[in-house]
């Protein structure tokens, strides 16, 4: 099983959105099985993204951990969704 | 129940992002719905992690910040005479804000439905124009039913 968190600044409310997303996307694509999803806050995590096998954001997170974070602001405005769903395909390994 | 305290402010001119901020902060406040912590909470979290989108249409910014300074779930709306300046959420590019949604929220599981269709209205370009130009609490509260936001 991978892990997948999503983290916003509050923990509260984007990371909610972007997780309802995901969740519908993995299920239609049939990954859901393979997937464990998980939701916090940037600053409880931002010395654990290594934990994770993927991190999406829809927040800014600090240069040293930019390049292992997705960018989640996508799914909040519904443009160019798929580039975040293909980048999380290739950090999950999923097929 | 998300309106319900008519925190809903048109034509108003702002000079910047935190004199908007605080004035919605502030009206939030006065409709005990938030703590006096909350306007501190979203003055620090937008320096830090700022809300700003760009969506279809246009700029919109909502900032919102921890559940514990909430006390009841709402949502503050301010229609800008002219945009003010965000970051967006994200990647920090620069965002116009016309409209300002101030989240009050407290139960991820209770509103993400509410959330989502949020993000559904951001992208319903005809209903944006429309909240740009409306000015009646009536008319504003109509098009969030017709978007499903209530």
């Amino acid at each position: 099983m991978k892990t997948l968190m999503v983290v916003c600044g509050s923990g509260v409310a984007t990371s909610t959105v972007v997780t309802g997303k995901i969740k519908n996307w993995l299920a239609d694509e049939g990954f859901d099985g393979q997937v464990k999803m998980l939701q916090s806050k940037i600053s409880d995590e931002v010395n654990h993204i290594d934990d994770y096998d993927a991190v999406v954001s829809t927040t800014l997170v600090p240069d040293n951990v930019k390049d292992k974070v997705i960018n989640g602001v996508p799914l909040l405005t519904g443009m160019n969704t798929q580039a975040v769903y293909d980048q999380i395909t290739e950090k999950l390994e999923l097929k | 129940m998300y309106f319900d305290k008519d925190v809903i402010l048109f034509d108003q001119s702002m000079t910047d992002q935190t004199t908007a901020l605080t004035t919605l902060a502030d009206a939030l406040q006065k409709a005990g719905v938030v703590k006096p912590s909350f306007k501190e909470g979203i003055l620090s979290r937008e320096k830090q992690f700022p809300t700003g989108l760009l969506a279809p249409s246009m700029g919109v910014a909502i900032p919102h910040t921890d559940a514990v300074h909430v006390i009841k779930p709402q949502i503050g709306f301010l229609q800008l005479r002219e945009p003010v300046h965000f970051n967006q959420m994200g990647d920090n590019a620069d965002v116009s804000a016309k409209l300002i949604f101030m989240l009050a929220l407290n139960d991820p599981d209770l509103q993400l439905a509410m959330l989502q269709r949020l993000m559904g209205l951001f992208q319903n370009d005809d209903l944006m124009k429309k909240l740009t130009t409306i000015s009646t609490t009536a008319d504003f509260k109509d098009i969030m039913k017709q978007a499903e936001i209530d």
